[in-house]
């Protein structure tokens, strides 16, 4: 199932799960199975998600107004319900990445300020 | 989007999940079966998945509190024998805490049925040497001219009379109070009105007699009635609803009866016979808005100084004034029982709250796998406490209900027990702050008996459990609490049986009476002379010749006799040095004809017995008076002078009688002299005794008729047994009695079903560990022995403990109990002893159960 074995995975920082959600569906409406499968594709299966996590997050995410729900046909012909990003939820993405980003410039800081040194 | 419609798509969503995870694995080579399981692994737990999601929409805690609830009902029903023991218990403890806290709430918190009831003051003079509060009319009167620190002040009195409607006489109590009175109360009579100032021969009639006597009928304004003699025209009825709370200083009657007639007071100087130091009066005043009690103390003690110094009189040296909220006058006595008694309905409850404690544990234990089971389903610790929680709190609840309704009977059943027992009592109502008290206890109970268990079981291990297979032996879950429980109830019990214990011993002593006392076949009765025709002292006496005559004569009475109501006064013995002032000793001063001591059964210890007829002045003393007197000197034929008749020579001692509690059971006997009834002054009102051989109470009416058939339009009244007139005396302490004693013996039961439970379910845990020690040849007798042991050892812990508290706080009661210390060592005896008896009975049945195990059908046990 997984390339890689547990004992590399990362657990999801709390939180994150949204981020990554979203930045998910910037690339399109995707059913519940599809979104887990892009996170764990686009982390190299570093990032391990307990796929049945996603779904509270989603809803999370419909209530705060970010994603909303769709109905569709999945691959194999069945109704399941696509997610879809929002206008709100576009602009929220963005902030996020932003927080993201400079949380994680301040953490490397701290764990390596040669490397940033260096860099100056 | 309904809930319904979400569930489905979660549900939806979910499966499709699943599904397209168990392709992906399908093509990525598995077998069918472990393409499933990887996915279900890589999915988590779905029921607590779902139960996230859900939490996400809000609102699931009420949902899931309904779906507890809904539960929780069902397991009660499933489990009836359990529900009705554990709504009992409850329903007993929260029905008597309410009940006892309505009283509570009624009698100490709530505030006078009056207006402005919180500036209300009592006012008087406490006089140090006769031990008793009196006001004279005359000072009365000038504090209500000088006195700044109050809006209103009246003056009362009140007292037994005749009140003649239509030419029926009958006993009435009437009150005079002046006009004041109205603004005080803020009664408005209904029909009717009140005096006009200065209106002197007008009554205002009691609601109770208008509501009996006369139907209702309001045509008697305006209709003329007779108070003792005197024609009164009747201006108004006093409004439904109106109390009467007013304490009287010296109670010659029952304080706070109802009153039948009310009538203007006469203050005047005029009806001020007897001098400034005698008319005495009550006295309530309302405080001015911002006036404290301290500043009006002052400025009372300030008037009553000049008072004194312009009226000198031994009678001011010897008094202190007093100013004290009406109502802390009225219920202050109250407070110290009503309070011991709270407290003890409260054990009560901790002790129902331990035992439901158990009775939650026993189950939980009995559900560990059940619990166990949800837990792997995915129930958080949260939702298994709250599960248990929302058990206890339908408990509570239907507890709660059940208490409820037996409030009401117990409030019912306290206020017919004893309306004079406690002041106010009769007010008893269950009002909005009773039901917030009793909705407090449910729900502080259901957290006490349902916190517990849920801890203890939510932190069961869950591996360990389903481990074990069938086997529970994991019953040493909570048996320590369990234990500890119990020693506490029983703890518990022991302070209140101890309470109940030394009560009851109270009384014992206080009905223990001399040989020949005997007031259950004794009658009394009142009588009392009004009207023109016995104002004269010939007249009144031959009234009671005749009385005593006819009844001396009537089949079945072995003798009869009176007793009039007494002066007190300092003792003087002709011949003997004056005491020092105020120290002598003080005696009352009782008149009785010779037929008095044959009925009552007092013994001759000394000298002779005075007769009906003596030609000079002599007197009978008790043995406590020729003690106190006279110490180890022979008192016959000493003299002794009786005030008010100073003019009388002195009256010479000859004899000594045997002391007698006849009048209140919890006084100690006092110095006494008899004074023949034909040398008192002045009779009117006085008490019969009738000894009959027969059951008087039925004899009653026929020796009722023979003294009213003298003269009809005098009453007779107050007919009851001696024993019942003693009883009365004393309903305050047989309302504590009573309801400790209730209280103390639930207390047990409880303890006893307790322990009963504890030793109940040990056996059944070790079912199995018995079948082995007998199997390996334990004897019957070894294996009850062990029981009993280990119940006893809690039952022993308990017990000494309880000794331990019950000697601490046994000593708040000191003033409910009469001749017993708080400490008494026979009564802890005794108790101690009592419950260790009852306890080893609950042990016994557990016992015997275990020691009839069978060994093979232990055993095989699951």
């Amino acid at each position: 199932m997984s390339t890689r074995d547990d004992e590399d995975r990362i657990e999801l920082l709390q939180g994150t799960l949204d981020l990554l959600i979203l930045r998910t569906l910037l690339l399109g409406p995707a059913h519940g199975h599809a979104v887990a499968k892009a996170i764990e594709r686009n982390s190299e299966d570093v990032l391990q998600v307990e796929q049945g996590s996603l779904y509270p997050a989603l809803h999370r995410l419909i209530k705060r107004g970010w994603i909303s729900a769709v109905d569709g046909t999945s691959e194999n012909n069945r109704r399941a319900k696509f997610y879809k990003l929002t206008a709100r939820g576009r602009r929220q993405l963005t902030v996020e990445t932003t927080k993201w980003e400079k949380l994680a410039r301040a953490i490397a800081g701290i764990l390596r300020p040669a490397d940033q040194e260096g860099k100056a | 989007m309904t809930r319904r419609r979400r569930e489905e798509e979660l549900d939806r969503d979910i499966r499709e999940h699943l599904e397209m995870e168990i392709r992906d694995n399908l093509e990525r080579g598995m077998s069918p079966e472990a393409a499933r399981t990887a996915a279900l692994r890589k999915f988590g737990n779905v029921a607590r998945i779902k139960e996230d999601t859900r939490a996400v929409w809000g609102w699931t805690r009420l949902e899931q509190i309904l779906q507890d609830t809904r539960y929780a009902l069902r397991m009660l029903r499933k489990n009836p024998g359990f529900a009705t023991v554990a709504i009992v218990t409850l329903a007993l403890g929260i029905g008597m805490n309410t009940a006892v806290f309505s009283v509570v709430n009624t009698v100490l918190l709530k505030p006078l049925p009056y207006p402005h009831a919180e500036r209300l003051v009592w006012l008087a003079d406490y006089n140090e040497r006769f031990k008793m509060e009196a006001v004279a009319g005359p000072d009365f009167l000038d504090w209500k001219q000088q006195a700044q620190s109050f809006e209103k002040m009246a003056g009362y009195g009140y007292g037994f009379g005749t009140l003649s409607i239509n030419g029926n006489a009958d006993q009435a109590m009437s009150a005079d109070v002046t006009d004041d009175f109205w603004a005080i109360t803020g009664a408005q009579p209904s029909p009717g009105r009140t005096f006009a100032p200065g209106e002197r021969g007008v009554a205002i009639l009691g609601r109770g007699i208008f509501e009996r006597r006369l139907g209702s009928d309001p045509n008697i304004i305006g209709k003329t009635v007779t108070i003792d003699g005197r024609a009164v025209t009747v201006v108004g009825v006093m409004p439904p609803g109106f109390r009467f709370q007013f304490p009287q200083s010296a109670p010659s009657v029952t304080e706070l009866t109802e009153i039948d007639a009310y009538e203007p007071s006469d203050m005047s100087p005029a009806n001020q016979v007897r001098g400034r130091n005698m008319a005495i009066v009550n006295v309530v005043a309302r405080l001015k808005t911002g006036t404290s009690i301290q500043q009006a103390h002052a400025e009372m003690e300030a008037i009553q100084a000049r008072i004194a110094r312009e009226n000198p009189h031994s009678f001011y040296d010897q008094v202190t004034l007093r100013v004290v909220p009406l109502h802390e006058k009225l219920v202050g006595k109250a407070r110290r029982a009503l309070l011991v008694l709270l407290a003890a309905v409260g054990f009560v409850m901790l002790i129902a709250c331990a035992n439901l404690a158990n009775l939650l544990l026993a189950r939980a234990s009995a559900r560990q796998k059940e619990i166990a089971v949800r837990a792997a389903l995915g129930a958080g610790r949260l939702r298994v406490v709250w599960q248990f929680l929302a058990e206890g709190v339908v408990l509570s609840v239907l507890g709660g209900a059940v208490g409820l309704l037996l409030a009401r009977w117990g409030i019912a059943l306290m206020v017919r027990l004893g309306p004079q027992a406690v002041p106010r009592l009769a007010e008893t109502s269950m009002g909005g702050r009773v039901l917030g008290f009793t909705f407090a206890v449910s729900l502080l109970s259901c957290l006490l008996f349902g916190l517990g268990p849920a801890v203890a079981c939510s932190q069961t291990k869950l591996h360990h459990v389903l481990k074990e297979g069938g086997r529970t032996a994991s019953g040493a879950v909570g048996l320590n609490t369990r234990r500890l429980l119990v020693g506490g109830e029983l703890a518990l019990a022991l302070v209140l049986l101890v309470g109940a214990g030394l009560m009851l011993k109270s009384f014992w002593r206080m009905n223990a009476r001399p040989a020949g006392f005997d007031p259950e076949s004794i009658l009394v009765m009142r009588i009392s002379l009004s009207g023109t025709n016995y104002r004269a002292m010939p007249q009144q006496l031959a009234y009671i010749e005749q009385a005593l005559q006819r009844l001396e004569a009537a089949p079945g009475v072995i003798a009869a006799g009176i007793a009039k109501q007494t002066v007190r006064g300092l003792v003087g013995v002709e011949g003997a040095p004056p005491y020092p002032p105020g120290q002598g000793p003080q005696t009352t001063y009782n008149t009785r004809s010779a037929g008095y001591f044959r009925a009552m059964g007092v013994r001759l210890l000394k000298g002779r017995w005075m007769t009906d007829a003596e030609s000079t002045e002599v007197v009978l003393v008790n043995e406590t008076f020729a003690r106190v007197v006279f110490g180890a000197d022979d008192p016959i034929g000493r003299r002794i002078r009786i005030p008010r008749q100073q003019s009388a020579p002195a009256a010479a001692i000859v004899g000594v009688v045997s002391d007698l509690k006849a009048t209140k059971l919890d006084a100690d006997a006092e110095p006494e002299v008899y004074v023949p009834y034909r040398q008192a002054i002045f009779v009117r009102m006085a008490d019969v005794v009738v000894k009959t051989a027969g059951n008087p109470l039925g004899m009653a009416p026929a020796l009722r008729e023979q003294v009213s058939a003298i003269d009809r339009t005098q009453p007779v009244y107050h007919v009851q047994t001696l024993e019942q007139a003693l009883a009365d005396s004393i309903s305050p302490r047989r309302f504590n009695l009573f309801l400790l004693g209730v209280f103390a013996v639930v207390a047990v039961v409880l303890g006893a079903v307790g322990i009963y439970g504890v030793m109940s379910y040990m056996v059944t845990q070790r079912t199995h560990e018995i079948g082995v020690r007998m199997a390996l040849g334990a004897q019957q007798g070894e294996v009850l022995r062990m029981v009993v042991r280990q119940g006893m050892l809690v039952a022993a812990a308990g017990i000494l403990c309880g000794a331990a508290a019950a000697l601490a706080l046994t000593r708040l009661m000191g003033s409910l109990l009469y001749e017993v210390t708080a400490t008494d060592p026979s009564t802890f005896a005794v108790v101690c002893l009592a419950l260790g008896v009852a306890a080893l009975a609950a042990c016994c049945t557990p016992a015997v159960k275990a020691a009839r195990v069978d060994p093979i059908v232990a055993l095989r046990y699951e």
